[in-house]
């Protein structure tokens, strides 16, 4: 059959390419786009009709609210949006775990969205779920992988629970205590990953955007030479830049690692990997789980931190991060690049931005849901 | 040298040559303050900040993350890093979907279950040849020769089952050969393309619509020709044709 069709298929298939880009956005296309950019997939007729009825009265966010009630909104779009920051390699072809789990039901329950990174929540299958499941393990992600391979709806079937109750792990701090984080940032290293990489996903800034060498640099642990290559002008304009601030941060991981298969957390014993390496002996020793952000004064002072900028823990380094200016912005930028599928370029798109940071910070709702709806309505066409 | 001015350097009071030295040494310590320092976490601005609330939030600006396009004042971005021209301007609008996206949306244009062994079998197969993520950009033929294999399994299984089948083409007779369904003047052809790109593309405006339709009559006319006219089995391949055309199509891929 395929060998058959396959000359004229593939004719027809790049004829249509070129028509593509001639649909004319009225009411209805903009429904599919909206509903196909949110869902992933094409909305039923029904559906269809309905939220092109809505956008006709001028309620193209209610329609957007529409698309999201698809189960695919968090099957599809969100699970591979989520994906991504989930691994080292920013893929999103990688098996659910619980990390994704845990951020998709924080969104489908509208719990505020800052408190991915403290909350003391974990997302795991319902016990209600229509297939089997094997139940939540420390040591495996088998339960997560399940849930994909056998096509469960994400949004019907994930349920809240204690993340400290069900680990036993009493540090918690959202997401970036779930297994799959441990797994990816906690294990062997020196837990300095964990820093970089909640940097990169949730203030949309790696540390050469906050690179800054003339902060102190009283923090810098001992495994950082101070002459590199033997030069120490090497250290004092390079190295520094980074270490300064993120070691003054990495104290908040002390106690955590990820061995045996699953995220260990021994409270008020420093993890021996952290000050393993001496390769400078007056550097830093870390002695317990006190971080203070060297960054919040200085160049990087303009990413809009809260008043508390230094504390214990990860779960207090967590909710620094997660109530920062540049969270909110972050956030804001990610979903318009998710939903429009191109960054923001021009000015009124980046004032855009910021209007919709101030709507997702607004009265300490940090509602994704409502950030989602704002931002599809901007790219359904014209 | 000058004795008397000697003399005076000498005579310096004590406290203010020890002060001198503490002095000189301060500046010292904090000019290479990383080999000794260990601040206390103690310090006078974490007794400022106890009092503050924890859970307040800046608002405000924090800044461009693309950074490099603010200059200090007086320094002109150069115009390749800050287009101003329409066509600088010009974005692509639109994505491709990927793997798991393509999978579902022809599951739900289809009717058939995501779980369905054999779709689901050649989709895992197939995932990596799929486009990974939504960047048209990295659109590649490798990424639509697998779409229309993907496109074949489906339709082959949509067309071979009568209750899949009758919610796409409700009224058509796929028992009937080519001959008995569609004789000259017979409205069932078109009714069979019509009923596909309604089922399977977005909709769209007239003038497409209609390139589309003569496109896919032309195919269905070819694949006819030289086929056996008197056997079911071609109707339902022509009509698996017009499947695949239409759901391995951009229309139907393009997010």
């Amino acid at each position: 059959m395929q060998h058959l069709f396959k000359k004229e298929v593939i004719m027809i298939s790049l004829v249509s390419l070129i028509f593509s880009t001639n649909a004319l956005a009225d009411a209805r296309s903009q429904a599919y786009r909206l509903h196909n950019r949110l869902a992933g997939v094409p909305p039923t007729p029904e559906v269809l009709t309905q939220m092109e009825s809505l956008i006709k009265n001028g309620n193209a966010k209610q329609a957007a609210s529409v698309a999201m009630e698809n189960q695919n909104f968090y099957n599809l779009t969100l699970k591979n949006w989520v994906k991504k920051w989930t691994n080292v390699d920013n893929t999103s072809r990688v098996p659910l775990n619980d990390y994704v789990a845990t951020v998709l039901g924080i969104i489908r329950d509208d719990i505020p969205f800052d408190q991915v990174l403290y909350g003391d929540h974990l997302y795991i299958a319902a016990a209600t779920t229509p297939v089997t499941i094997p139940a939540y393990n420390n040591k495996d992600n088998n339960m997560y992988v399940e849930l994909e391979n056998k096509f469960v709806s994400l949004k019907d079937n994930l349920m809240r629970v204690v993340q400290s109750a069900t680990t036993g792990i009493t540090g918690t701090a959202g997401v970036l205590t779930t297994r799959a984080a441990g797994s990816a940032f906690f294990s062997a290293g020196t837990n300095r990953r964990m820093t970089r990489y909640t940097f990169m996903n949730y203030l949309c800034r790696d540390f050469e955007a906050v690179h800054d060498i003339n902060i102190s640099d009283f923090h810098v642990r001992r495994d950082v030479e101070r002459n590199p290559g033997g030069d120490s002008r090497t250290y004092k304009s390079q190295c520094v830049g980074c270490h300064a601030g993120q070691d003054s941060l990495g104290g908040a991981f002390a106690y955590y690692d990820f061995a045996d298969n699953e995220l260990k957390y021994t409270e008020g014993v420093v993890n021996p990997k952290i000050n393993k390496n001496n390769l400078y002996s007056d550097g830093f020793v870390t002695k317990n789980d006190e971080w203070i952000n060297m960054w919040a004064q200085g160049q990087n002072a303009n990413l809009g931190w809260p008043e508390k900028t230094e504390g214990k823990g990860a779960r207090e380094l967590g909710m620094m991060i997660s109530r920062s200016r540049a969270f909110s912005e972050c956030m804001s930028t990610r979903v318009f690049e998710l939903v429009c599928i191109r960054k923001p370029k021009i000015d009124s798109e980046k004032k855009e931005i910021k209007r919709l940071a101030d709507l997702f910070q607004a009265q300490d709702k940090f509602s994704m849901k409502n950030l989602f709806a704002e931002t599809s309505v901007l790219c359904m066409g014209e | 040298m000058n004795t008397e001015n000697n003399d005076k350097t000498y005579t310096l009071p004590t406290a203010i040559r020890i002060g001198i030295s503490l002095g000189t040494l301060a500046a010292v310590l904090i000019a290479f303050n990383q080999c000794t320092v260990d601040k206390k976490p103690s310090n006078k601005k974490s007794i400022s900040r106890a009092t503050s609330s924890s859970n307040s939030t800046n608002t405000g600006d924090a800044g461009d993350i693309e950074s490099d396009v603010e200059l200090p004042d007086g320094l002109v971005m150069p115009p390749a890093n800050n287009p101003s021209e329409p066509s600088e301007l010009d974005e692509i609008d639109v994505g491709v979907k990927n793997f798991e996206q393509i999978y579902l949306s022809m599951a739900a244009l289809t009717g058939i279950s995501t779980t369905e062994t054999v779709t689901m079998n050649l989709y895992k197969e197939l995932t990596v040849q799929l486009p990974a993520d939504n960047n048209l950009k990295s659109f590649l033929p490798a990424n639509q020769v697998a779409i229309t294999k993907l496109a074949a399994e489906f339709c082959e299984k949509l067309v071979e089952t009568q209750n899949l089948r009758v919610v796409v083409w409700p009224t058509f007779n796929f028992n009937q050969t080519p001959t008995q369904a569609f004789p000259s003047g017979s409205t069932n052809k078109q009714m069979i393309i019509t009923q596909a790109i309604a089922r399977f593309m977005p909709p769209m405006d007239s003038a497409t619509q209609q390139m589309t339709n003569s496109e896919l009559t032309r195919l269905f006319d070819e694949l006819l020709t030289g086929e056996n006219l008197g056997s079911n089995v071609t109707t339902r391949k022509v009509v698996k044709a017009m499947c695949i055309s239409t759901l391995a199509s951009a229309h139907t891929t393009l997010l």
